[in-house]
C-alpha cells in the first residue's frame, strides 16, 4: 500500500534514528512510503492550539490538503502529530462554518480542504491494514525474554471520541505490537501518566517523568517502549535532568518501538541508532547478543 | 486529559499565556517547524541514509496565517484563543 509519510518536526530534525527505523521496517511489511514536499509542523496540539485555534486549524488543514492533492492517506509517526491532524480533520469535516473560514484562508495559496484523506498513526496501520500476523512473518530474531514496559502517553488515545484507536482506559495496541515482536509486554502502576512534557511549571515535569520511570523500574524491565518522540525526549534527556536534580540514576532506557521492530527484523543495534540514546539499553542489547550467539 | 485541555483553554481565553507557549507559537509561525533546523542537518541525514529534509514554502504559511479581513483579529498572537463554537 502507498501512503503519505508525515514526519513531523522532532523525528526528522532531532531523532533521526527513529526515522531510519520507520524507513527500514515498513517496506518489509509491504508499505510504500511516499514523501511529500511542503509539510510544516502539524502544528503542535498543546501550545499552538492553545495560542490560536484558527491558526492551528489552518496550518493543519494545509498539511491535509497536500495529502489530498496526492490522493493519499497520511501516516504519522508521532502521537502529537496524530492528535493534531486527526482532530483538525474531524473538526473540518464536521464544522461547516469553521471549514468555510479555513478554506477562505487556504484560497490565498490556491488550496481547498475537501475532506478526502484519513490520518493514521503508524501503529494502527500495522494493526488494521498490514495485520500483526504479517508483522510476525517479518521477524527474523524474535525478542524472546525481552521485557518491555509500554508507555502510551496522552495523544495517541485522547481525545478518545476523535482518536478511536483503542480503549483509552485499558489500551492494548502497544502490548499487541510488542508481543508480535516476540517480546514480553510488562504492565506497571503509572502506565496512564503523562510524560510531563506539556507542563510549563519548572519542577512538575521532572516529578511526573520520575514517577513513571520509578514505576517502570519496579517492574524490572529491559526497556520502556513508546511511539512518541516527545515522550522519548522526556524519558531520555529527562533522566539526565533527574540525575542532576536528585542524584538518582534510574537507568530505564526508553526505546522507540520501531527501533525494536528493526532489531527483531534483523537490523543491528547500530543500524537502528540505539547507540545514540543518552540512556543506553544495556540489558536489552545483552539479551539480543546472547540470542544471536 | 480532556478536562486539563478544557481548563488550559479557559485560561488562554483570558489571554493568560506562559512564556513557553508564546515562544513555541512564535517559532512555528516564523519557521513552520517546532524545532530549529541547523545548517548541518542534511549532512547528518545523508550520513544516516535519509533523504534531505523536505522543502517547506514559508510564503504559504505566512499567507494563510495573515489576519482575516472580516474580523481583523485572527492570526494575531496576542488575540484570545478562538473556539470553534
Amino acid at each position: 500500500m502507498k501512503i503519505a509519510f508525515f514526519p513531523g518536526c522532532l523525528i526528522p530534525i532531532k531523532y533521526l534514528q527513529m526515522e531510519v527505523s520507520i524507513r527500514r521496517t515498513l517496506p518489509l511489511l509491504g508499505i510504500e512510503i511516499v514523501d511529500i514536499d511542503g509539510f510544516s509542523c502539524c502544528p503542535d496540539p498543546i501550545y499552538f492550539q492553545a495560542a490560536d485555534k484558527v491558526n492551528w486549524l489552518t496550518m493543519a488543514a494545509r498539511n491535509l490538503c497536500l495529502a489530498e492533492e496526492a490522493g493519499l492517506d497520511i501516516f504519522t509517526v508521532c502521537s502529537g502529530c496524530t492528535c493534531t491532524l486527526s482532530e483538525a480533520n474531524h473538526i473540518l469535516k464536521t464544522d461547516e462554518e469553521l471549514r468555510h473560514r479555513v478554506n477562505q484562508r487556504l484560497k490565498r495559496i490556491k488550496k481547498q480542504f475537501k475532506g478526502t484523506t484519513e490520518v493514521r498513526h503508524v501503529v494502527t496501520l500495522l494493526r488494521d491494514e498490514v495485520g500483526l500476523d504479517k508483522v510476525k512473518e517479518t521477524i527474523k530474531h524474535p525478542l524472546t525474554g525481552v521485557r518491555v514496559a509500554a508507555h502510551y502517553g496522552c495523544h495517541l488515545l485522547k481525545p478518545s471520541n476523535i482518536m478511536r484507536i483503542d480503549d483509552p482506559d485499558e489500551p492494548q495496541i502497544l502490548h499487541q505490537f510488542i508481543s508480535a515482536m516476540g517480546a514480553d509486554p510488562v504492565p506497571h502502576d503509572e502506565r496512564f501518566l503523562c510524560c510531563g512534557k506539556a507542563c510549563t511549571d519548572p519542577d512538575l515535569p521532572i516529578e511526573m517523568t520520575r514517577s513513571v520511570l520509578l514505576s517502570i523500574k519496579a517492574a524490572d524491565v529491559d526497556c520502556m517502549g513508546m511511539v512518541c518522540p516527545t515522550c522519548f525526549s522526556s524519558f531520555d534527556t529527562g533522566q539526565l535532568m533527574i540525575g542532576r536534580k536528585t542524584g538518582e540514576k534510574i537507568d530505564v532506557p526508553p526505546v522507540y518501538l520501531f527501533q525494536l521492530l528493526g532489531l527483531a527484523q534483523g537490523f543491528s543495534p547500530a543500524e537502528m541508532g540505539l547507540t545514540k540514546h543518552r540512556v543506553k539499553p544495556a540489558s536489552l542489547l545483552a539479551k539480543l547478543s546472547s540470542e544471536v550467539c | 486529559m480532556e478536562v486539563i485541555i478544557a481548563l488550559k483553554n479557559m485560561v488562554q481565553d483570558e489571554t493568560v499565556r506562559p512564556e513557553l507557549v508564546s515562544g513555541i507559537y512564535h517559532t512555528i509561525i516564523n519557521t513552520g517547524r517546532s524545532a530549529p533546523v541547523l545548517g548541518s542537518l542534511n549532512k547528518r541525514r545523508d550520513k544516516m541514509g535519509l533523504p534531505p529534509l523536505p522543502q517547506l514554502d514559508m510564503d504559504e504559511i505566512t499567507a494563510i496565517l495573515a489576519p482575516d479581513k472580516t474580523d481583523g483579529n485572527s492570526g494575531s498572537d496576542t488575540s484570545p484563543r478562538k473556539e470553534s463554537k
